[in-house]
């Protein structure tokens, strides 16, 4: 197990989410979102005419506390940058968008989706 | 889609209409309010969406934009919380329209959705009915003072909840209804009275001048000889207020925040008294978001400036206005805003720096120049507008432990009513006139003949004092005011000594 590198158990999460969510109804329109030097989006999906962000949080325990609160401010505005740098360039400026996190942890050797927060956050407003 | 709400500012002491639009768009969350928002208005933001959610209601996650018109006049405070969050929920449907084009909408919000008292709600409910509309949904504590305005129906309303039932047709808030006199009369009763003050029988017929001819006096005394007692207790003799007096000052008071909650009116004469440290701000109005200052407070009462010598020389220039148009007009670079001043001033100062210079119990340990120097610094200005000065001695112990209790204010004031009858009657007609105090020379020439007597009297005084043509001036004003409680016409003698008595600081007593 430790032989896996940080991305590599970053795609294992990202592929147990989207796996969950494709379960869910939703859609996956994008993986791995990247524009420009931003960041990335790990998964951009819809359902029901509402855009989703997803951002994904694997840890191998929880010991250092539950993954979706390591979604700090810091990384809500980049996620949020990167939102409306897609909405904008895919020309989806009227469309509902949702911010949402899943955690998934690894546990008996196997990722599992421990939760899904839907509209967990909402993006922290433009200074301009 | 879009929605409008109707809510008010207040600028100066009075209200004007704010119409508040909330615009929900399609679009990525945002919220943004527009129309020069101050900081409070900005923090709405979180009270909002806090109180729509535990209120159990969608908080949209769309963009959302609020304007503020007119969209040029500065936004201050937290009353909008309400009108921002029935325009967010109105636009969302989830609040009828219908009734949002007849009624203004204030109120601060907690993070649980209930309400918070507002400030200047009966300045609101006065432009409200100006404005022809139907009504005001206001919190619960200040409905009492918005309802003192006839033809206006109130709303109360405790959550935002309610409000939004109430708005739904679903719950029925009928318009609050108050006795107005009775609060009125409630309302007209003084904590203080004269009969609780013991002896100083020619202190208390001073002050009974002051009232009776709007004079404003000075009380000269060592410490705790009840120079502040006695002033507490001027309003008291001061004729009772009427209607439109308790309406205006309830305006200012509560434009300024300091109405107690559920308190609907202010009618007895206020009394304000500033520590001389008080900021000219503090005093006159003004500062970055404008306020009344005291001189508005003190509207249509008494102010008092204990430790008079104490005030910076600069109160003399800042009171000016106020003492001279009875108006304070404060400008900014976007406007100006005009308040009322219209009061009586009352001052307190020892006679020297320890305070105790002719006082029969204590030494008074001040050099001449001390002295000199402590009373140059009431020159000038600010004494030329006092009309009565009045040395307050201490108490001897036989008064002190007097059971017996002094005049009441009633019959004090009944013959300070009789003065002032014969005052309006006097200056009947006449603009900015209404008591001896306010005559200019041109008035005292024409009301304030005197006889022979009279007139030798006077001349005899002047040189024996060293009066000055300044004193001359104030002394005929308070003799006709002397004459006036008296029921005469002409001024006597008698008179015009007791009005000499009134000038001590004039008659160099110190040098």
């Amino acid at each position: 197990m430790s032989e896996r590198s940080e991305k590599d158990w970053g795609a294992v999460g990202e592929a147990a989410a989207a796996e969950h969510l494709e379960a869910k109804g939703y859609k996956i329109l994008e993986r791995n979102f990247r524009y420009g030097r931003e960041g990335e989006l790990d998964i951009v999906a819809e359902k029901d005419g509402t855009l989703v962000f997803v951002e994904v949080k694997m840890r191998r325990s929880d010991w250092f506390g539950s993954p979706e609160d390591s979604v700090t401010f810091g990384k809500r505005k980049q996620i949020a940058r990167m939102a409306r740098a897609y909405v904008s360039l895919k020309n989806r400026m009227d469309t509902c968008c949702r911010f949402d996190v899943v955690s998934v942890l690894w546990e008996k050797g196997k990722p599992a989706v421990k939760s899904h927060h839907e509209d967990a956050f909402r993006p922290p407003s433009q200074k301009f | 889609m879009l929605s409008r709400v109707l809510s008010s500012a207040v600028l100066g002491i009075d209200a004007y209409l704010v119409e508040v639009e909330a615009d929900i768009g399609t679009q990525m969350f945002s919220f943004t309010v527009v129309g020069l928002p101050d900081s409070a208005v900005k923090e709405s933001r979180e009270r909002v969406e806090s109180a729509i959610k535990n209120s159990g209601y969608v908080f949209p996650n769309k963009r959302i934009t609020i304007n503020m018109a007119p969209a040029d006049i500065r936004k201050e405070g937290s009353a909008f919380d309400l009108p921002i969050s029935i325009g967010t929920l109105a636009a969302t449907e989830q609040v009828r329209a219908e009734r949002l084009k007849e009624l203004v909408i204030l109120g601060e919000l907690s993070l649980e959705g209930s309400l918070r008292p507002i400030r200047g709600a009966l300045s609101i409910a006065v432009m409200v009915r100006e404005k022809g509309l139907k009504g005001l949904v206001l919190p619960k504590e200040n409905a009492r003072e918005g309802a003192m305005v006839e033809g206006v129906a109130v709303h109360p309303v405790e959550t935002l909840h309610q409000a939004i039932q109430f708005l739904n047709g679903d719950l029925d808030i009928p318009p609050f209804v108050v006795d107005k006199e009775d609060i009125f009369n409630q309302a007209a009763k003084y904590p203080v009275d004269f009969a609780e003050v013991k002896g100083q029988a020619h202190v208390k017929r001073a002050l009974e001048v002051a009232a009776a001819g709007g004079h404003n006096i000075l009380l000269i005394g060592p410490p705790g000889a009840g120079k502040t007692m006695l002033a507490k207790r001027l309003p008291t003799i001061l004729p009772m207020m009427t209607f439109e007096e308790a309406i205006e000052t309830t305006k200012i008071h509560s434009v300024a925040g300091i109405l107690s909650s559920g308190e609907a009116l202010v009618a007895t004469r206020p009394f304000r008294s500033p520590h001389h440290t008080i900021s000219d701000a503090g005093l006159i109005g003004g500062g970055a978001h404008p306020r009344p200052g005291e001189v508005s407070l003190a509207h249509n009462g008494v102010l008092f400036l204990d430790e008079l010598p104490e005030f910076g020389k600069n109160v003399l220039e800042v009171m000016r206005q106020p003492l001279e148009d009875g108006k304070v007009t404060i400008s900014r670079a976007a406007m100006a805003l005009t308040y009322p001043a219209s009061f009586m001033m009352a001052g307190a100062m020892n006679p020297c720096p320890c305070g105790f210079f002719g006082d029969q119990s204590h030494d008074c340990t001040c050099t001449p120049g001390q002295i000199q120097k402590y009373m140059g610094r009431i020159s000038g200005p600010l004494l030329d507008r006092i009309d009565i000065h009045i040395e307050v001695p201490a108490l001897k112990y036989k008064e002190i432990s007097d059971k017996a209790l002094g005049e009441c204010s009633d019959k004090i004031r009944e013959r300070v009513n009789r003065a002032r009858k014969v005052q309006l009657a006097r200056f009947q007609g006449r603009k900015h006139l209404y008591a001896n105090a306010q005559m200019h020379p041109r008035d005292i020439r024409k009301y304030c003949e005197i006889t022979e007597e009279s007139e030798s009297l006077l001349r005899t005084a002047m040189a024996k004092f060293g009066l000055s043509a300044r004193a001359y001036d104030r002394i005929l004003k308070v003799s006709r005011t002397i004459a006036d409680l008296e029921g005469t016409e002409p001024i006597a003698p008698s008179h015009i000594s007791e009005a000499i008595q009134y000038r001590s600081l004039d008659r160099n007593l110190w040098m």
